[in-house]
């Protein structure tokens, strides 16, 4: 019985990102979930790996609340990004985005894999004609 | 040769890629100069009224800041040096920080009051304290994160502050 109650409590349980700050939350589920996702793509400025969605900082606090009012101010994605990026540069997007300086971070990958295929390719030519 | 360069070719990539980063992790920080996309720009419109028409120092600090105790009395010294600082009060109670400022004195011209979504945010500041050099035409010039207490990260403050 225990074992029922606890498989539909868990059912019936809310994501947990839609109780972690309830008091934050806009009414209107649409524009809710519209900052969510926002917030997601933004990185907590003083935890890092963490999203600012996710983090309990107090800033990250301010910056998800920040980020409401602008989309209740009738501001895009876009622009909240933007305004964000004017003071926080960069550093606040989880995704970097592909710029000059960020060549070597997007594209080093694929060189490397690059490189690799090619010594692989050239190491089984050899064996071939031996 | 040529055979032996192939087969050293991962070996030699991952030693320039650990030397880059290494290189990355021991340059030492250029204190007063730290990337902020605001620098060179003009201050934006953080909501405080009576801002000084001249140069000033712009100090996010709160009573609950260690390190703010630390910068203390480098900010008593920039006021005994005729300096203007404007403080913001980031995330603290009145009664705290009319407390604060009373034992370890009020180096401030005024004092704003952040609790979220203020003058903190619409800066970019990452935790306190943080300063701001603000130059005469109100261009933001240099930031320091942390305690402002660095002699070298000081007289770059002062050049900005007393032309």
């Amino acid at each position: 019985m225990k074992a029922l109650i606890f498989a539909l409590a868990l059912l019936f349980a809310l994501p947990a990102h839609a109780l972690m700050h309830p008091d934050e939350q806009l009414r209107n589920t649409e524009l809710e979930a519209r900052a969510q996702n926002l917030t997601h793509t933004l990185r907590c400025v003083v935890c890092q790996n963490e999203s600012v969605e996710d983090s309990s900082a107090d800033i990250a606090r301010d910056l998800r609340i920040t980020v409401r009012k602008q989309i209740l101010d009738g501001k895009t994605d876009d622009q909240i990004r933007a305004w964000l990026r004017e003071r926080y540069g960069d550093y606040i997007l989880l995704d970097p985005p592909v710029t000059s300086r960020t060549y070597a971070l997007w594209y080093a990958p694929l060189a490397v894999l690059a490189a690799g295929i090619v010594i692989i390719l050239l190491s089984f030519k050899r064996k071939k004609r031996r | 040769m040529k055979r032996n360069l192939i087969t050293l070719l991962p070996l030699l990539i991952f030693m320039a890629l650990a030397v880059m980063l290494a290189n990355r992790l021991i340059a030492p920080r250029i204190t007063g100069t730290i990337d902020s996309p605001l620098i060179g720009k003009p201050l934006p419109d953080l909501g405080i009224t009576h801002l000084p028409d001249g140069p000033f120092i712009l100090n996010f600090f709160a009573s609950w800041c260690g390190p703010c105790v630390l910068e203390h009395p480098h900010l008593m010294q920039f006021k005994r040096d005729g300096v203007t600082i404007i403080g913001v009060a980031f995330q603290d109670k009145p009664d705290a920080i009319a407390a604060f400022l009373k034992q370890h004195g009020n180096p401030y011209k005024s004092v704003v009051h952040d609790t979220g979504q203020g003058p903190a945010i619409t800066m970019g500041i990452t935790g306190v304290p943080e300063s701001y050099a603000i130059d005469e035409n109100h261009i933001i010039r240099l930031r320091e994160q942390g305690p402002l207490e660095d002699p070298g990260v000081i007289a770059n403050f002062m050049k900005v502050i007393k032309p």
